[in-house]
């Protein structure tokens, strides 16, 4: 199974958020995902989390910056094509998100059963 | 002249009909294709994945519904988009592979196909009909827009096909 491409494309701020989970356990990464995803409105269930080495992000000419905002060791993935046409920049986007989510050095990491986010 | 496009080109995928022929026999014809195609919708496989395609989409419009449904400000599923993306599942190929189905923070509608390693396609469908699209056929990567008319654009039902033959070859051939 593959992460789908949809996964990765940005906000409206074109500022991809995620975590950097170097030296994680794969519980304390899945206990970060409850305590943030998890506390949005409507994300009750996690269901998969998709690993990315930033190499993959670099190969797409992004950057991912480790900022902790606003929660401890949040990453935002910048550098986002800007295009004047949006048409063309949504285009530009998804061939970007296809390529990471078919990459090799993509892994999609399915927990042991969803989690629960609304129980303690 | 008679004339019918509800064969998709090379497909054999059965496709609604997009015939505008005005005589008798055209629309005899159209009207046993169309017989046809929803004979083949009745069947429990085929109507099993559309039903599954429309409940993502129902799904996927449900999370999305209000304003920062992701946390980063994306924006509520488009009413037009969801529109647009349920006429794109309906337009479909009865026999043709249904996607995943998603939203994208900027509102648009996300449809998903993933065949085999290196060989998938994402279209994301947006209020106005524009179709944007990403396609990967081994290290061979394409993208581009294109717009809901009468049915799916030619492009992606196209690249869609090509992927769909391409991977049922390497299946067979394993």
């Amino acid at each position: 199974m593959r992460p789908n491409a949809g996964a990765f494309i940005p906000p409206p701020d074109a500022e991809l958020s995620g975590v950097h989970v170097t030296g994680l356990s794969e519980a304390a990464i899945w206990e970060v995902a409850k305590t943030t995803v998890g506390t949005e409105p409507g994300r009750t269930t996690i269901y998969a989390r998709a690993d990315v080495l930033v190499n993959e992000f670099i190969r797409q000419k992004l950057r991912a910056i480790r900022d902790d905002k606003p929660f401890i060791r949040h990453t935002s993935v910048k550098g986002w094509p800007k295009v004047v046409d949006l048409n063309q920049q949504k285009e530009r986007w998804k061939a970007i998100c296809l390529a990471l989510s078919e990459s090799p050095n993509v892994s999609l990491i399915l927990p042991a059963a969803p989690i629960r986010t609304d129980e303690s | 002249m008679t004339s019918s496009t509800a064969f998709a080109p090379r497909s054999g995928f059965i496709a609604p009909s997009k015939s505008t022929a005005q005589s008798e026999s055209a629309s005899r014809l159209a009207e046993i294709v169309e017989n046809a195609r929803r004979h083949l919708l009745k069947s429990y496989s085929v109507r099993r994945g559309y039903e599954r395609a429309l409940g993502e989409l129902e799904e996927a419009k449900k999370e999305a519904s209000v304003e920062g449904w992701n946390g980063y400000g994306a924006r509520p599923m488009n009413s037009e988009a969801y529109i647009n993306a349920k006429m794109f599942l309906e337009s479909m190929p009865s026999t043709a592979p249904f996607p995943e189905i998603s939203a994208d923070p900027d509102g648009d509608v996300a449809l998903d196909w993933s065949f085999s390693p290196g060989r998938a396609l994402s279209v994301s469908i947006g209020p106005t009909g524009r179709c944007s699209f990403a396609g990967m056929r081994g290290h061979r990567t394409y993208s581009g827009t294109d717009w809901l008319e009468d049915g799916i654009p030619a492009q992606i039902a196209n690249a869609l096909w090509q992927l769909a033959v391409e991977s049922a070859q390497a299946t067979s051939k394993r």
